[in-house]
């Protein structure tokens, strides 16, 4: 069994981006039991949240130092970056694991050749565009062959 | 030199125009298009139209062998995907970065962008330094904020008037008086100079016993 399930106090997450997908990803880690705040640039964004979420929410810039310490961000063992811009997403991956020395940090990126920003951190990335095109091929039974992502 | 401008509008022309002038070779990135027709219509320059976040623009812009990359987006987190580009993948010597929250200097610094420039930081630092100390003219800094160079005035109040510069000994160890400036005339000072009335002195000191230097010129008490 892994050391944090264990663990008696509940694990902090800091989930950057309200979306369609940080909202998901909000809501079911504080159903699970973690202990979530979550950060977005407009207050509007957190009517995504599902209505039983217990965890804290945050108006304000992910990219912001005094934003993502107001967060907790220095107590936290998980970052997940997943806002509309990469960019954002990259430089706030990079502020948790690089300077804050967060582990467990993981970002979503539209554009697969931002991966090359990446490159000797160990931040976990998600290309929705890879895993469609993955989802496509199972589902047409069409073999693709190399990325054209631009 | 080969010089990148990314993004930016006034900055990005009136620097594009500054650059040129020294007989520099400047590419610019821009994805606004009619700002891009402005510039290419102004300027004799390849100007590429697109977004310079994405690799594939800053490679078709050949930033490759460039000498320096200047990143004038007016998102922070843009910039720094463009300088980390630019440095990691292209491997252009040196990049600059412009900020827009202070706050982001030292950030960009750990994480890779040597040079980064906040206008609010250094206006706010002007500002600053301008309100209180009366007789600071003007300042310089250099490595990174480490040291600076202050052109300080010498009123009529000021108690260091005729003396030599070797009887004042109230200034800290790593300050120094590097030049006078006396009329139209540079003197350069020896510890048997004598200071005057209205002259300009330049004190190099590090940025640490900066406000200590000041205070000491003016109040101007030995």
């Amino acid at each position: 069994m892994k050391l944090h399930l264990l663990h008696k106090d509940k694990i902090s997450v800091i989930v950057a981006g309200c979306g369609r997908f940080g909202s998901c990803l909000a809501s079911s880690l504080n159903e699970k039991g973690y202990d979530v705040t979550i950060i977005d640039k407009q207050e509007k964004s957190f009517e995504r949240l599902n209505e039983n979420f217990s965890g804290f929410q945050i108006c304000g810039d992910v990219c912001d130092l005094d934003t993502i310490k107001y967060a907790g961000i220095e107590q936290c063992a998980m970052f997940i970056a997943v806002t509309d811009d990469d960019n954002t997403n990259c430089m706030a991956a990079q502020i948790a694991n690089r300077i804050f020395h967060i582990d467990d940090v993981y970002v979503r990126l539209n554009d697969p050749d931002k991966e090359d920003l990446l490159m000797n951190t160990n931040i976990k990335a998600i290309y929705p565009v890879r895993l469609s095109k993955l989802e496509f091929e199972r589902i047409s039974s069409i073999t693709l062959g190399k990325d054209y992502v631009k | 030199m080969k010089i990148v401008v990314v993004g930016g509008r006034n900055k990005a022309d009136f620097l594009i125009g500054s650059l040129l002038n020294k007989q520099h070779e400047v590419i610019v990135i821009n994805d606004e298009e009619a700002y891009c027709t402005y510039l290419s219509e102004k300027y004799d320059i390849p100007v590429i139209l697109g977004n310079p976040t994405k690799k594939y623009i800053l490679s078709e812009a050949n930033v490759e062998d460039a000498d320096i990359l200047i990143a004038l987006r007016p998102k922070d987190a843009d910039n720094l995907a463009i300088c980390q580009y630019a440095h990691s993948i292209f491997h252009v010597k040196k990049v600059v970065a412009t900020v827009s929250n202070p706050k982001n200097v030292e950030l960009f610094k750990k994480l890779g962008v040597n040079t980064v420039i906040s206008a609010t930081y250094t206006i706010s630092k002007i500002i600053e330094q301008a309100s209180t100390f009366e007789n600071l003219v003007n300042t310089l800094s250099f490595e990174n904020d480490k040291i600076s160079i202050n052109e300080i005035l010498i009123t009529k109040n000021c108690s260091f008037i005729n003396k030599k510069i070797s009887d004042i000994n109230v200034l800290p160890k790593n300050a120094i008086i590097c030049c006078i400036l006396r009329d139209v005339q540079l003197v350069v000072p020896k510890g048997d100079t004598v200071l005057k009335e209205h002259d300009k002195l330049l004190v190099l000191c590090d940025t640490k016993t900066q406000d200590e230097v000041l205070s000491i010129f003016n109040e101007g008490t030995m």
